[in-house]
C-alpha cells in the first residue's frame, strides 16, 4: 500500500468515525425524548456521568 | 493491478460495510493481500467501536433503566441499526435476546449486516432458532450473502445448520458459501446437512450452474464430505454428470474436479467413466495433462479398472485413449497401475481394447 492509499484510507476511517458520533448525538437525544420525563433524570445520570 | 477474484472482490464488499462506503470506493486497495484486508476490517471495526465506547456503555447501562420494549423501541426509531450493531457485543446477551422479541425481523436484519459476527457468539446462545432462522431467511431474501457468509465461521456449526434448515433455496446457501472467509469452516456444517439437503444443494449447483463456485466449495470440505458430495454427483444422473464435467472443461476446473474423482469408490467411478470415456478428444486431454500435472495417475488407473466391467464401446475408447498417449506417459500409467496391484495393466487388461499397444509402443 503506498503511503497515498494509506492516506485515503485513514481519511475514510476518520469519516466513518465522525459520522457514527453524529449518528450517536442524534440518537441519544431522540432517545431521551422518548424516555417519560420521571426516568429522563437518572437515564441522563447514567449516560453522561 | 492483479487481476480481481471473488476472495478479493468478498473482503472489499466486507471491508465497505465497516467503513460504511460503496465497495468501489475500495478500490485502491484491490491490490492489499487477503489476510492483510481481513485484519484491516477487524482492525477499523474495533476502531470504531472503541472511538465512541464510553458513550456506547453509557447507552447500554442507561438502556437498563427502561422497559425493555421501550428500550427497544428507542433502539429501532432513533439508534438504527449502524448504532444497535455496534451495542451487540456491549449488551448482556440475555437482555438482547430480551430486545429481540420486541425488534421487527427486517430491522434485526438490517443490525445482522452490520454487526461484527466475532462479538455475537454470546447473544446467539441467547437468542430462540425460529428469530435467528427469520432474520436469515429475510437476508436471503434480500439477496445479502455476504452477511450471512460472514458468521458461519463465529457460530458453531450446529447452528448454522439448524439456521441453514430455514433456507429452502439451495442456490443461495452454495452463494452464501462462496462468500465464507475461511473455507474450512464449511467441512462441520456440511457433515451435519441431511443426505437430502446434500443432493438439493448439488442439484442447486447443476440447475444453476454454479459449478465454479460448488467445485470450489467442494474441493475444500474434508475426504468423508468431498466422498459424499462426489458420490452425491455421481449417483444422480449422467446428466449431471455430463454437466460437472462439462464445467470443468469450460471453467478449467480439472484440479478440483479430480480432487472429486479421487474420492468415488469403483462401482461410482464405472458411472463416472461411462460418461467421461465417450467425451471428445480436447476434453479428454485437458484432464490427462491435469492428470499429469497432479501426479494423479492412479487415479486413471481406477477408472481403466473400474471400466473393465462397461461395455465394448467405451473400453474401446479407453484404448483409444490410452494408446495416443506419448510414452513418458504411458510408463507413469504403468508405474501407477502397478503400485496399485494391477502390473502390466496395458498389456493385459488393456490388450484386448488396444491390441497394437505393446508395453513398448510409442506414441507422440
Amino acid at each position: 500500500m503506498t503511503d497515498e492509499d494509506a492516506g485515503r484510507l485513514a481519511d475514510l476511517i476518520e469519516d466513518a468515525c465522525a459520522r457514527q458520533a453524529r449518528s450517536l448525538d442524534h440518537a441519544i437525544a431522540g432517545g431521551l425524548s422518548r424516555i417519560p420525563r420521571l426516568l429522563r433524570g437518572p437515564v441522563k445520570a447514567v449516560l453522561f456521568r | 493491478m492483479t487481476s480481481r477474484t471473488v476472495e478479493t472482490d468478498t473482503a472489499l464488499a466486507k471491508l465497505a460495510r465497516a467503513l460504511e462506503v460503496e465497495p468501489s470506493e475500495l478500490d485502491f486497495l484491490a491490490d492489499v493481500r487477503l489476510e492483510h484486508l481481513r485484519d484491516l476490517r477487524w482492525c477499523i471495526t474495533d476502531t470504531l467501536g472503541a472511538a465512541d465506547a464510553k458513550r456506547l456503555n453509557g447507552v447500554v447501562a442507561a438502556s437498563k433503566l427502561v422497559p425493555t420494549a421501550l428500550a427497544a423501541a428507542i433502539g429501532e426509531k432513533w439508534f438504527g441499526p449502524v448504532l444497535c450493531a455496534r451495542l451487540v457485543g456491549l449488551v448482556e446477551p440475555k437482555r438482547g435476546a430480551q430486545y429481540a422479541k420486541h425488534l421487527g425481523v427486517a430491522f434485526m436484519a438490517d443490525i445482522t449486516a452490520r454487526t461484527d459476527p466475532r462479538v455475537a457468539g454470546e447473544l446467539v446462545k441467547e437468542l430462540e432458532l425460529p428469530t435467528m432462522q427469520a432474520i436469515a431467511v429475510t437476508l436471503v431474501e434480500r439477496g445479502d450473502h455476504l452477511t450471512l457468509s460472514h458468521f458461519v465461521g463465529h457460530l458453531p456449526p450446529e447452528v448454522v445448520a439448524a439456521i441453514l434448515e430455514a433456507i429452502d433455496d439451495n442456490a443461495a446457501v452454495v452463494r452464501i458459501a462462496r462468500y465464507v472467509e475461511d473455507l474450512g469452516h464449511l467441512d462441520p456444517v456440511v457433515a451435519l446437512l441431511p443426505d437430502a439437503r446434500v443432493v438439493a444443494l448439488v442439484q442447486a449447483v447443476d440447475d444453476d450452474d454454479l459449478w465454479v463456485d460448488g467445485l470450489r466449495l467442494f474441493s475444500h470440505l474434508g475426504d468423508e464430505q468431498i466422498t459424499r458430495v462426489a458420490t452425491t454427483i455421481v449417483r444422480l444422473d449422467s446428466a449431471t454428470v455430463a454437466a460437472a464435467l462439462e464445467a470443468f472443461d469450460r471453467h478449467d476446473l480439472w484440479d478440483q474436479g479430480l480432487q472429486l474423482v479421487e474420492h468415488l469408490d469403483p462401482g461410482d467411478l464405472a458411472t463416472f467413466a461411462d460418461v467421461l470415456l465417450v467425451l471428445d478428444d480436447p476434453v479428454i486431454d485437458a484432464a490427462i495433462e491435469v492428470i499429469d500435472r497432479r501426479e494423479a495417475w492412479p487415479v486413471l488407473v481406477r477408472i481403466a479398472l473400474a471400466a473393465e466391467g462397461l461395455n465394448g464401446e467405451v473400453r474401446a475408447r479407453l484404448g483409444e485413449i490410452v494408446e495416443r498417449l506419448p510414452r513418458s506417459r504411458i510408463e507413469r500409467f504403468e508405474q501407477a497401475a502397478a503400485d496399485l496391484g494391477h502390473p502390466g495393466l496395458i498389456a493385459t487388461t488393456l490388450r484386448g481394447i488396444a491390441p497394437e499397444l505393446e508395453p513398448n509402443h510409442s506414441v507422440g
